[in-house]
């Protein structure tokens, strides 16, 4: 199995380091008989990750001072095939220490992040020590930042000895965190203090020996080893945790609340400590599902733990089995919202103020979001910062799946009778961004913030919602659950996404996802023609058996019409349509094309002449850049009674406010 | 042209003038067919050539109309910048309506011939540069009002964020707010009283002004009553057509066609309410002027004794202070 693992993460290095120096190179897919066995059901699901980094740490926190004090130890292991003499370790609060921080130096518009820091934050490492016979104290040698670039959130450690392929290693640290005001996903709120990315972490292991260390980016998110998590907790009395993995021992002592968190096959570990927040906890499809909320807060809590009841059981039968005996939900005050709507390894934080109506449904849209990412992430641990579209895009896919099918097509916001679903949204509100950026780009190319949430987020959900409508969500289902399925606790590339498409949907459903990931790939469908007439016979000028004869123009067989529609597709993606024509009569008939040319002809044949065509008139196409142009009326259009009705009701109501 | 006058507190009556209430009824319908037509037309010139119409525009999924409104930026901007125009020519306008709607109701020529149409529409174009002037200091009024509200509840916000969570601070601000959202509101009220004073008052708007402030000081509990019991339920039928025009949805045919119905009787009892607590504004000033005062001697209206507020029957409720009061003499201009 661990063999196995390793010929299928280098099959993965070759592709992501291939694509490494051309932004725009879609990866070549594999062939079909790919080296891991394809997982359509849970029995075939990996049932542990391959462990290569142990973490044992205790961490106390003072509240006042906002800062964390930690130490313990890292058991590594040199999981790859080629020795390693360094490693890279991500002291990722950093970021928030000064302003010449990757994340504080690069200004990245509209997306989470954007507000100023107010209390800055940092990591001091006090102790690294490699045990060994003879202790190696690698503190000295500590390379915190690049020598032209002070950003201080990527160590690199060298080690006075290579590490030989399976060796393992202990490593014993201590360090000091000071939490900064929550900037972006981590820090305190007044009592509320949310404790992520705080500890030295090991750069994920790659195949080829390689550790794939980053800079935290603005955008960027993580990419880390698998392997077991036991953290105690030491905070003051009164405060309420929330952590990665289940509680195994809890204690009070003098005036502190110990406890202590084990979980194994997560990649890794985050905590909450609130001395305001109350909790619930409900048991929901066989897991202790537990949240944490402030009591002004309850009426969402129970929003969120309504969409956990439909979640868990949807997300098992579509993407296998939520391993986890635990799932802890920290709904942050909206004073804090920069710490919600984040995931951790059994622990997410959702999000939106006290007070949001039932109509709009974002408590239970992020809960379900970072609910998704247990698989998508957590489970299926891709590079977020070399691919982020394969977590956050993917994610936002099932994310709508599991929304219209728990509220149906109104499944972002419904108010009276005025609905707008998740995956519209996210197809109408990525629309704009298409010819910007590629979607399949490093998250720290990404120029823009708007750009990286537009394509990774909304873009890819449209591209596999298209896939979805064009060949049968039957086929969408089986893909994604046999994606989720092969790759549990594994880390695949844009490679393997795109071979289950191909083998399981339809090879052109895996062109053109790929066209449309990384080539900036948009399509257009438009109704450019349509005409009908009666047949008849050619009039004019004929020299028929010597003679030149004039026939005249007849009005045509009764009861008969013949005719065609124009219809084109402009831009590089493709996918079979059809085509809706509807005569005067109302008689409707339907006729596919292939959608493979780029301007085509399409014959009628009626008993009444031809009215209207509309391309794709289930919108089945929802990448189509621009809905609005597939319909075409040959004559007398149609009116609009409705819009006027309610335009003018809304105008009288409008009135009645401004008018003395 | 015979004189005007007002009438006797008794005798203004919202429902004795079916014919001033549609006028008002028809000059809103006018207006709303001129803000609503362009956005539709716009909307016809692309789903026109749908067979469905505008049938796709409402998609359970919203599919169509989001796609719509984030093609047509530039179109929907260019739209609401013409729409503020013609919103701005119905407000002004608006103030010949209230000053007609008004005078139709209160007043009444001394020939005791009732108000000809263009008796009332002459009356309230004469006092729209008065009506207009109440306006702007009203809205600065109210809108100081809001300002300061808003200004001490930011304030105390921000305050109590700094030792408690969001969901009190945010309770307090509301309830920091309301009080000058009350006032504001009360406002409006005494605006309209002013509306009222000015439109009745012959001579010099300012003692019009002045009457219906004082008719608003005299009888504060009246007035806020009878504006508040109208406001309150003229947000029924707006519910109830919200309710039946979401359980028809309107495809065009019969079901439109009921929507249209609903929509429209949802809106006529609103204008109704209107004009009768422009009535009731009416009955109050009447009420407030002693008896026999002219018009030309506003000041005599100090020394009236307060008339009691009486409790509000209903709509149209009668005013039995109100009896006794007087009429007086105004010329139209
Ligand atoms: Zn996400």
């Amino acid at each position: 199995m661990k063999k196995r693992a390793v010929a299928l993460a280098l099959a993965l290095a070759s592709v992501a380091l291939a694509d490494d120096r051309a932004p725009a190179g879609a990866p070549s897919l594999p062939p079909e008989d790919t080296s891991i066995a394809r997982a359509s059901t849970d029995a075939a699901m990996a049932a542990h990750a391959e462990r290569v980094v142990d973490y044992t740490l205790r961490a106390t926190l003072d509240p006042v001072a906002h800062t964390v004090h930690g130490e313990g130890t890292i058991r590594w292991t040199n999981a790859s095939a080629a020795p390693v003499s360094e490693l890279w370790l991500h002291l990722y609060m950093n970021a928030f220490k000064n302003e010449s921080s990757v994340w504080q130096r690069q200004p990245i518009g509209r997306f989470r992040g954007g507000a100023a820091v107010r209390d800055w934050g940092a990591i001091d490492l006090r102790r690294l020590v490699w045990k060994r016979e003879a202790d190696a104290d690698l503190l000295p040698r500590l390379e915190r930042s690049r020598p032209g670039d002070p950003d201080e959130t990527d160590a690199r450690a060298p080690l006075p000895s290579p590490v030989a392929p399976g060796q393992t290693i202990t490593l014993e640290l201590a360090w000091d965190v000071k939490l900064p005001s929550v900037v972006e996903r981590t820090g305190y709120d007044r009592s509320f203090h949310m404790v992520g990315q705080w500890f030295p972490k090991v750069a994920k292991l790659e195949p080829d020996g390689q550790l794939a260390h980053f800079p935290f980016h603005h955008l960027s998110e993580f990419y880390s080893d698998f392997g077991t998590y036991d953290v105690t907790l030491d905070v003051p009395a009164g405060f309420l945790v929330a952590a990665t993995g289940p509680v195994v021992e809890r204690r009070a002592e003098g005036g502190r609340a110990i406890q202590r968190h084990v979980q194994s096959d997560v990649h890794d570990f985050a905590w909450m400590a609130w001395d305001e927040a109350v909790e619930r906890t409900e048991r929901i499809d066989g897991v202790d599902v537990r949240i944490l909320h402030h009591p002004a807060y309850a009426a969402v809590a129970e929003r969120e733990l309504a969409a956990m009841r439909f979640a868990l059981p949807h997300f098992r039968e579509r993407y296998g089995r939520y391993p986890y005996s635990v799932l802890t939900l920290v709904h942050p005050p909206d004073t804090a919202r920069e710490a919600g709507g984040m995931e951790y390894p059994t622990l997410i934080t959702t999000g939106g103020p006290w007070w949001m109506p039932e109509g709009f449904r974002q408590p239970e849209l992020v809960t379900i979001h970072e609910f998704g990412h247990q698989y998508f992430y957590g489970l299926v641990a891709t590079n977020e910062e070399r691919w982020p579209f394969l977590d956050e895009g993917l994610n936002s896919y099932a994310e709508a799946e599991c929304l219209r099918a728990w509220l149906g097509p109104g499944s972002a916001s419904s108010l009276l009778s005025l609905g707008v679903g998740d995956h519209v949204a996210q197809a109408v509100s990525s629309r704009r961004f298409v010819h910007d950026e590629p979607v399949a780009r490093r998250a720290g190319d990404f120029v823009l913030g708007q750009d990286y949430g537009g394509l990774v987020y909304g873009r890819t959900a449209t591209v596999l919602e298209t896939t979805a409508r064009v060949w049968g969500k039957p086929a969408m289902d089986r893909a994604m659950g046999t994606y989720a399925r092969t790759f549990r606790y594994r880390h695949p590339g844009p490679a393997d996404l795109l071979a289950i498409l191909r083998d399981v949907v339809d090879p052109r459903a895996a062109t053109a996802a790929k066209v449309a990931l990384f080539d900036k790939g948009w399509v257009d469908y438009v109704a450019v023609e349509a005409v009908s007439r009666k047949p008849r016979e050619p009039a004019g000028l004929f020299d028929r058996g010597g003679k030149r004869e004039t026939v005249a123009a007849t009005s045509g067989a009764e009861g008969r019409y013949t005719g065609y529609a124009v219809v084109s597709r402009r831009g590089t993606l493709s996918y079979p349509v059809d085509v809706l024509f509807v005569a005067e009569d109302g008689t409707r008939t339907t006729r596919s094309w292939d959608g493979v040319g780029d301007t085509t002809r399409l014959p009628y044949e009626g008993t009444s002449p031809l009215a209207f065509v509309v391309v794709d008139p289930e919108h089945k196409v929802l990448v189509d850049q621009d809905s609005t142009n597939n319909m075409f009326a040959t004559g007398a259009r149609a009116g609009a009674p409705r819009i006027m009705e309610r335009a003018v009701y809304f105008g009288q109501l409008a009135l009645e406010v401004a008018l003395p | 042209m015979s004189a005007l006058r007002l009438r006797p507190a008794s005798a203004i009556r919202a429902r004795k003038h079916p014919l001033a209430v549609a006028f008002a009824w028809l000059f809103e319908a006018t207006f709303a067919v001129a803000l609503a037509h362009p956005f539709y037309a716009s909307i016809r010139g692309v789903y026109g050539a749908h067979p469905d119409g505008d049938l796709p525009l409402f998609s359970p999924d919203g599919l169509e109309i989001a796609e719509l409104f984030m093609r047509s930026e530039g179109t929907t901007r260019a739209l609401v910048a013409s729409s503020t125009w013609v919103l701005a020519i119905a407000v002004v306008l608006g103030h010949v309506r209230l000053g007609a709607l008004v005078a139709a109701l209160a007043l009444e020529r001394e020939d005791e011939l009732p108000l000809s149409g263009r008796d009332a529409l002459g009356r309230g174009a004469a006092r729209l540069f008065p009506l207009l002037g109440v306006q702007a200091l009203g809205a600065l009024f109210g809108g100081a009002l809001l300002a300061l509200g808003m200004g001490l509840a930011g304030k105390l916000h921000a305050h109590l964020l700094q030792t408690s969570i969001d969901a009190r601070a945010d309770r307090w601000a509301i309830a920091v707010v309301v009080p000058f959202v009350l006032l504001a509101l009360t406002t409006s009220v005494a605006l309209d009283l002013a509306r009222v004073g000015v439109v009745v008052t012959p001579g010099r708007a300012r003692d019009g002004l002045r009457l219906g402030l004082r008719a608003f000081a005299k009888r504060p509990g009246a007035a806020i009553a009878g504006w508040s019991a109208r406001a309150a339920l003229g947000v029924v039928p707006v519910v109830l057509a919200a309710i039946v025009a979401s359980r028809l949805g309107g495809r065009p045919g019969a079901s439109l066609a009921l929507v249209l119905a609903a929509h429209q009787i949802a809106i006529a009892p609103r204008v109704a309410l209107r004009a009768s607590w422009l009535a009731h504004a009416a009955r109050i000033v009447a009420a407030s002027r002693p008896a026999a005062t002219s018009a030309a001697a506003p000041a005599a209206a100090d020394a009236s004794p307060e008339p009691k507020a009486q409790p509000e029957g209903g709509a149209d409720g009668g005013d039995a202070a109100a009896e006794n009061a007087s009429t007086s003499a105004l010329a139209t201009r």
